[in-house]
């Protein structure tokens, strides 16, 4: 704590004279919905809260949603083969891992109950509207993944009677895409319906992983293709109900960079769906919001290569992973002092896995069962006109059914000895995770914040139920894995004189039974590679020490600056195995200690543009901490022109001076990446 | 209420009309004939049941094809014993092939081998079946016994650490580099994986900083593999060893094998087989001191 309390003295003394000069200051009357899942204003929650609008995502150069991170503090986004990755994994506060970030997309859960990950290529950055993200655990409202923070996406919806809109570009790599969006509202005197359809279409060429001379037959570029299409239909019954439903669906293919006999070579491929309906209403003062959704993700990835001995080996993974659930939340105004949301959520996943081997004929399956029930109430009291109080509490029960792991026609390629069919026993846990916020409001000028909160992740069912290979090597199920915890304090302030925005805020966090791979001590031998058998474990505790300062400034009229840097200090602090590498006192992987951007931002008549700067610091990419990524710096620029209001061309450059950098397994990123578009927007 | 109506109706058109498009193109399948294999008949080769002494070599050739669009994709070999079972799969891509394979029968009672092949289609394969049963007429073979000698550890200045099954013979690394074809075993001590006292051999991965010098093994043309299993014998087992049939009856498929005898303790024994096709087992007689320390070993042998 005494660390804490002088880093965050170094960051807010440098701050502070400024609450002391002038009252001539512009306050923040945004409203967001993600911190108490009902609308709030940001500078009345005692959290550290970031919103992106539309018109910020449209100035920043991004091919996906989730580079738009990359200009915000402590958030950690890992894409090193830019829009050719398979995924992109973002991570917030020092944690690693896309599971412990809750990610919702208009508060549907978006992480996989099977593995937490999320697949952020379906998401159409040019159909959001907002997004929303909520700093720290937040467990006592969300549940689990809620341990980092919390990032809510929030699609457009329209507000005319018909609005058009479409995206066209080319770019390097032979990248084409297409966006398109039409929407419409019927919504008259507070009631009627709207809709919209949009979608969108991407193809790459891609790159060589390989320089020239090192390649071989096998090696190919990393093309990709995809699509999604969606669509909404609401309808607004008055000014106090409101139903909506959706559906999205998302198809790929990313080649991986090799291609030997199969037509698509290595590739990974993802098909997403998802079903979702929702509903606000107000009943006798009531404020309801449910939402029951439906998400499947079919994952394939077909490998082959030609192995060091010259043989042949392709093989193929799937999986099918089933999310459900339902939603409510019910919010009230006790007294002028008092607004209470109470409510219950309810969730169920299945994953089906399976291996098959072509080239062998090995078969491994497994599948596995969650179900969540979990009932939320938080409270927030205003104590007096500067002070105001947030409690919330939350209980979890989770439970692990139709857990089972089968081997079948096994040889060198999977190495077990004999065909397996393993049925794991159910298993139940709970979790009681809690939130406590005092929000202070000096004067105009400065607001201060401290919270104490609690977050938990469970474990991946891929954890619970799947043994098999994995590029460290042997993993072993472990049905008995419960979830990890973490106990976070933070403080933070807010500076707002005139036209300068300073946000400093500190946290300590302390993770308890965090899962990491033991070795069992065993060795396997894999047809010539040795692989040691490994198992996911609740054996360490971490501590993260972090800080973060966010600088925006309105320079000139027309000129914005925007800046922030992060600072994380995750380390292993209790190891509980004596088999393998004693891990305390290692550094977190995949966590840089500091981050930095800075982003310039100019707009004069139809003219917009905007120049950034960021630098991510080294990796540790093992948790021996034996191997590590190095820190780069990277420098985007974006131009866009505005012709006759409904058209736009804009150039986007990333990585200006192709810098290269590679990821945590030695893969080189795409380096400069150059896009020209052209965008059309009509509302009637 | 009627422009509402057509409105809904038109979304609901749109929709159904872009879902209907994406689920259109699926792929026809096209007529399918399963893959075919069968015994090549040829002097020298066997290619029906048959009855053969422990040790005895039989040859035998299969000729599997595909009948089909679909390349092979695998054949796999698998030896069924009263004791254990034995699976080698081999990836591949080709329409057809010919394969030899080489069987010494073990001492089993009887082994019966299943020859299965299938393509990429993966909806059919096709098996061929021969049974071995044991010839009792014959007399077990000899076996070469090596006595106890030592191997040295990378820094002992006193013993060697380079072996040959071949000849019997322990050789320095500037030596086993001029003989690269004939060494089979090398010994060292490993903390850096924490292997400790291990047997390996050339084609095993050894980091690369236990063997430096001039004759780093990356720099080998001929890298020989040894593999390695632990056999379920007592030591009087291998005290006692006189004929063959012991090493038979604890010898493995080569692919089955661990790449390197690791955390060596006096007593443990374990067989080997080499990719040379030597094969026996060893016993670890005695242990001494880390980098620069070493192991006596002991070898009866095929």
């Amino acid at each position: 704590m005494r660390k804490l309390g002088l880093l965050y003295s170094l960051l807010f003394v440098s701050v502070f004279s400024f609450g002391q000069i002038d009252k001539d200051t512009i306050t923040t009357k945004e409203v967001v919905v993600t911190a108490n899942r009902y609308e709030k204003q940001i500078d009345e929650i005692p959290a550290k809260i970031e919103l992106i609008k539309s018109a910020q995502i449209e100035q920043m150069p991004i091919n996906n949603l989730d580079d738009v991170f990359n200009s915000i503090s402590n958030v950690n986004v890992n894409r090193s083969w830019g829009p050719f990755s398979k995924n992109s994994s973002v991570t917030m506060r020092g944690l690693s891992s896309s599971a412990r970030t809750l990610i919702l997309l208009d508060g549907v859960p978006m992480n996989v109950a099977a593995g937490g990950s999320v697949n952020w290529h379906m998401i159409d950055p040019d159909n959001v509207d907002r997004i929303e993200i909520t700093k720290g655990p937040n467990s006592a409202l969300y549940g689990n993944n809620a341990m980092g923070g919390v990032i809510n996406i929030i699609t457009k919806k329209p507000n005319t009677p018909f609005s058009f809109s479409s995206n066209t570009y080319v770019g390097s790599f032979e990248t084409l895409g297409q966006h398109l969006r039409l929407a419409g509202s019927q919504i008259k005197d507070e009631k009627g319906f709207y809709w919209g359809v949009n979608g969108f279409g991407r193809k790459g060429n891609g790159y060589f992983f390989e320089s020239q001379a090192s390649r071989d037959f096998t090696d190919t570029t990393t093309f990709i293709w995809e699509y999604n299409a969606g669509g909404y239909l609401g309808y607004q019954f008055n000014g106090e109900h409101k139903l909506e439903v959706s559906i999205d669906y998302y198809d790929d293919l990313r080649n991986r960079g090799i291609q030997v006999f199969e037509e698509n070579g290595s590739h990974y491929k993802y098909t997403n769906s998802i079903v979702k309906a929702n509903y606000w209403g107000r009943i006798k003062g009531f404020n309801i919001n449910a939402n029951a959704y439906r998400k499947q993700q079919d994952y394939f990835y077909q490998k082959e290569k030609i192995n060091s001995s010259g043989e042949y080996k392709l093989s193929e993974s799937s999986s099918i992973d089933i999310d459900e659930g339902i939603w409510i939340g019910i919010n009230k105004m006790l007294s002028e002092k008092n607004y209470l949301i109470f409510g219950a959520d309810i969730k169920h996943g299945d994953t089906k896995y399976q291996d098959i081997y072509i080239s062998a004929f090995d078969e491994v399956y497994y599948n596995g069962d969650y179900n969540f029930f979990a009932l939320f109430a938080q409270d927030e009291h205003d104590i007096s006109r500067k002070f105001k109080l947030v409690s919330g509490l939350r209980f979890d029960y989770a439970n692990f059914y139709n857990g089972d792991f089968t081997v079948k026609n096994p040889s060198a390629a999977t190495a077990y000895p004999r065909d397996v069919y393993d049925v794991y026993q159910s298993q139940q846990w709970n979790a009681l995770s809690f939130k406590l916020a005092l929000n202070y409001q000096q004067n105009e000028i400065l607001r201060h914040y401290f919270s104490i909160a609690s977050g938990f992740n469970p474990p991946k069912l891929d954890d619970l139920c799947r043994s098999g290979k994995i590029s460290k090597g042997i993993k072993v199920a472990n049905p008995e894995l419960t979830p990890e915890k973490l106990y976070n304090v933070e403080m933070g302030s807010f500076i707002t004189y005139k036209k300068l925005v300073i946000e400093p805020a500190v946290y300590y966090s302390r993770g308890i039974d965090f899962h990491y791979l033991v070795s069992l001590g065993e060795d396997i031998d894999m047809g010539g590679e040795v692989l040691p058998l490994l198992q996911k474990q609740n054996i360490s505790d971490v501590e993260i020490l972090g800080a973060e300062i966010n600088v925006k400034y309105e320079i000139l009229k027309n000129l914005r600056l925007s800046t922030n840097y992060s600072y994380n200090y995750t380390t292993i602090v209790k190891y509980n195995s004596t088999e393998g590498i004693d891990l305390t006192g290692k550094y977190a992987v995949e966590v840089p200690p500091h981050q930095f951007y800075a982003g310039l931002f100019y707009q004069f008549k139809n003219i917009n543009t905007s120049l950034s700067y960021r630098y991510t610091d080294e990796q540790w990419t093992d948790d021996a901490n034996t191997t590590k990524v190095e820190g780069y710096s990277i420098f985007d620029f974006k131009l866009s022109y505005t012709l006759k209001k409904h058209f736009q061309v804009y150039a986007d450059v990333q990585n200006i001076f192709d810098k290269e950098f590679v990821d945590r397994k030695g893969y080189p990123s795409p380096g400069r990446y150059i896009l020209f578009g052209l965008k059309i927007n009509y509302n009637k | 209420m009627k422009a509402i109506f057509s409105y809904t109706i038109r979304v609901a058109i749109l929709c159904i009309s872009f879902f209907a498009l994406l689920y259109s193109c699926k792929k026809d399948i096209a007529d399918y004939t399963s893959p075919q294999i069968n015994f090549v008949i040829e002097e020298g080769f066997i290619n029906s049941d048959t009855s053969a002494k422990v040790g005895d070599t039989l040859y035998i050739k299969v000729l599997a094809e595909s009948l089909s669009e679909y390349s092979l994709s695998t054949i796999r070999f698998e030896r069924i014993t009263p004791i254990d079972t034995i699976v080698i799969d081999t990836g591949m891509h080709v329409q057809s092939i010919l394969v030899n394979k080489k069987i010494i029968k073990s001492i089993a009672e009887w082994e019966i081998w299943n020859i299965t092949t299938r393509d990429r289609n993966r909806k059919a394969s096709n098996t061929i079946s021969l049974k071995i049963t044991k010839d009792e007429s014959g007399a077990h073979g000899e076996i070469s016994h090596v006595l106890p000698f030592g191997l040295g550890f990378q820094d002992n200045n006193e013993f060697e650490s380079f072996y040959s099954l071949s000849q019997q013979t322990v050789y320095n690394m500037e030596d086993a580099f001029s003989i690269q074809e004939e060494i089979h075993f090398l010994s060292y001590y490993d903390n850096i994986d924490e292997d400790e006292h291990t047997i390996a051999s050339p084609g095993a991965n050894v980091a690369a900083e236990i063997y430096g010098g001039n004759y780093p093994l990356d720099i080998w043309d001929t890298r020989n593999t040894t593999r390695f299993a632990e056999p379920n014998i007592t030591l009087e087992d291998f005290d006692n060893c006189q004929n063959d049939s012991l090493i038979y009856a604890t010898t493995f498929a080569f692919e089955t094998g661990k790449r390197k005898a690791k955390n060596l303790k006096a007593n443990d024994i374990y067989s080997f087989v080499s990719d040379k096709g030597n094969f026996g087992l060893f016993k670890v007689i005695s242990l001494e001191g880390n980098e620069t320390g070493n192991v006596v070993i002991e070898i009866k042998m095929k």
